[in-house]
């Protein structure tokens, strides 16, 4: 099971010797852009023909080349790591079953991919809330941002980070996720738009003025922290 | 802000699809993470299990809920951590013995460079070795299988250089020297099919040994394991496991040697029910000749009949011929088969029970 061309930056990292578990996060990592196989997709096209039979070979492919990101992404949105190691491996079991359904190549895979990570994490965050909400009918609404907030924005090392993850959570949902998917999912815009349903240009626009509202947010948060702040896009 | 700088600076974002740089170095600072191994490991066995009880559940047509509360029950095992550190003892029929294979085929796949992929073969090869000890008392029947596997992991360790390769020869060489305590306590049934294929029968560096055994005399030679010595060269798919070979071996050094064997230990003879297992890879074991006088050998179960067959002609196809029988090797070995080197792998062959000894095809092959 090689997956030799299409391997994403962090099975580079490990490759040239770096943690192997992976425990430690991004951060410490240079950042490289995702390699991609000749055909420009996230993983060979034989590899999406084999998903499309249903063969586990092909899914576990899949896995190797996409599952850092997809976890990256569901750990933003529901931020307990088990939690989101359990939506990963169901979204993965769903692509096995439901693989034969998928038309098109291996772009469209990994459309389908996060499309489906992002609604189990909807589902899990609805389901938390509801829960919530039966035991304590007579309380206020629990905030929602509750639901988002969990052991991982605790655990980042980095200051600066825990300040963007909160940050993050000012933004309107649709801006987070299309910011998170772009981002974080390494999406295209359009891309994007399959996954939430939207249009290019709503991505773009959300995109925008997601990205100008957390530097203003974030500006603000650094000024008052600390003078050596990093860059913001402004 | 970009308003003076750039006339139509919010214009543009809306017509590009483009990123902002700081933005994502902030993003991904903030929220990339990876997958831990054995988390990865865990998925990829659950992918595994799920594709295999959807194939069984839709084959006799029970229904999806079955399979959903199959799976369920699994993924409790999977779904703690401690499963795949406790999958590391699992033995072939352990209920975690393909977690543990699971988390090898993780590892591979990891290993992007060749001496990383090298050091994983190796470890695999440790492992396959670790476990064929452990079953030979207990359940004999997997260890040829084991030995098999242990060889394809050394040859691919051996293959992709560096520091493991040599790690890898090392190795080989001591199980060739251990693998007749294994095949002394199997029984010659357990010969399993021919698979040895690409294991090279590491016992024996193979000298090739005095060619006399070429001659088929190979009196009772099963060590033919050492058949093919661990060349390079990928053994031809068409090896019979060697294992078969193990049981042969018997005869030779063994003092009770396998009792099938015991019969043709004789006359080289039972190098003519090896060779025509005999692996197609190179180890040309010479077989040929014996053919006649074996045939009672390799009746049996060909399996353990083949290895009789071995010691004979091997001495022919060491040459580097190790097809893949590696795993009849631990048998063989006994037989220190300076001169079955080569034969090893032809013996495997005994899969075929039909004395054709292939002819030696494999002869030359470069050691690696």
């Amino acid at each position: 099971m090689r997956v030799a061309p299409c391997v994403s930056y962090s099975l580079r990292r490990r490759a040239c010797g770096n943690d192997p578990k992976g425990t430690d996060t991004a951060e410490e990592c240079p950042l490289e852009p995702d390699v991609q196989n000749e055909q420009g997709g996230p993983f060979p096209e034989e590899v999406a023909q084999g998903v499309r039979q249903g063969d586990p070979d092909a899914v576990g492919s899949v896995y190797v080349a996409l599952a850092d990101r997809l976890l990256g992404y569901l750990m933003a949105r529901v931020p307990d790591r088990a939690t989101a190691e359990d939506l990963l491996e169901a979204t993965f079991l769903e692509l096995l079953q439901n693989g034969r359904t998928i038309r098109g190549g291996a772009a469209a895979i990994k459309v389908w991919l996060f499309r489906a990570a992002h609604f189990n994490a909807l589902d899990h965050i609805r389901k938390v809330q509801r829960r919530a909400e039966d035991l304590c009918e007579d309380l206020y609404t629990i905030e929602v941002a509750d639901t988002h907030r969990g052991p991982e924005d605790q655990a980042v090392a980095d200051d600066l980070s825990r300040h963007v993850r909160d940050t993050m959570m000012e933004l309107s949902d649709e801006q987070r996720q299309v910011l998170l998917l772009r981002y974080v999912g390494g999406l295209s815009a359009p891309e994007t738009g399959r996954v939430l349903g939207k249009s290019d240009g709503a991505v773009r626009a959300l995109q925008h003025r997601g990205e100008r509202a957390l530097a203003r947010l974030l500006e603000r948060a650094v000024d008052q922290a600390a003078p050596s702040s990093r860059d913001e896009a402004s | 802000m970009g308003r003076q700088g750039q006339p139509d600076d919010r214009m543009r974002h809306f017509d590009e699809d483009r990123e902002d740089s700081a933005v994502a170095e902030l993003l991904r600072r903030a929220y990339a993470r990876r997958v831990d191994l054995d988390t990865a490991a865990r998925h990829l066995w659950a992918i595994d299990v799920a594709a295999r009880s959807r194939r069984r559940a839709e084959r006799a047509g029970r229904s999806r809920r079955a399979v959903v509360a199959v799976l369920t029950s699994l993924m409790v095992v999977a779904t703690s951590g401690v499963g795949v550190a406790a999958s590391n003892g699992a033995l072939p029929g352990d209920p975690l013995y393909s977690l543990k294979r699971g988390t090898e085929r993780v590892r591979l796949v990891l290993a992007v460079n060749p001496e990383t992929d090298a050091q994983v073969q190796l470890a695999i090869a440790r492992k396959r070795w670790d476990e064929a000890q452990r079953a030979a008392e207990a359940r004999p029947d997997v260890v040829p299988d084991l030995l098999k596997d242990t060889f394809v992991a050394l040859q691919a360790a051996e293959q992709r250089g560096g520091a493991a390769a040599s790690e890898a020869v090392a190795l080989r060489s001591e199980i060739t020297e251990n693998s007749s305590r294994i095949a002394l306590g199997e029984r010659p049934p357990s010969a399993p099919a021919a698979e040895e294929a690409p294991d090279e029968p590491a016992p024996v560096p193979s000298t090739q040994g005095p060619s006399p055994e070429a001659d088929a005399e190979a009196p009772a030679e099963p060590t033919p394991p050492a058949s093919p010595e661990p060349t390079a060269s990928p053994s031809p798919p068409a090896d019979e496991p060697p294992s078969s070979d193990a049981a042969t071996v018997e005869p030779e050094q063994t003092p009770g040697g396998s009792d099938t064997w015991r019969a043709p230990p004789e006359s080289g003879e039972s190098p003519a029910q090896e060779t025509p297992t005999a692996a197609p890879t190179a180890t040309p074991e010479a077989p040929a000749p014996e053919p006649g006088t074996v045939p009672p050998p390799a009746t049996d179960g060909g399996g353990g009949d083949t290895s009789a067959g071995e010691p004979g002609p091997q001495p022919d196809a060491q040459p580097g011929a190790q097809p893949g029988a590696p795993p009849a090797d631990g048998p063989e070995t006994p037989a220190e088969q300076p001169e079955s080197a080569a034969d090893p792998a032809p013996a495997a062959a005994p899969d075929d029970g039909d004395g054709e000894r292939p002819s030696a095809p494999g002869w030359g092959r470069p050691r690696p």
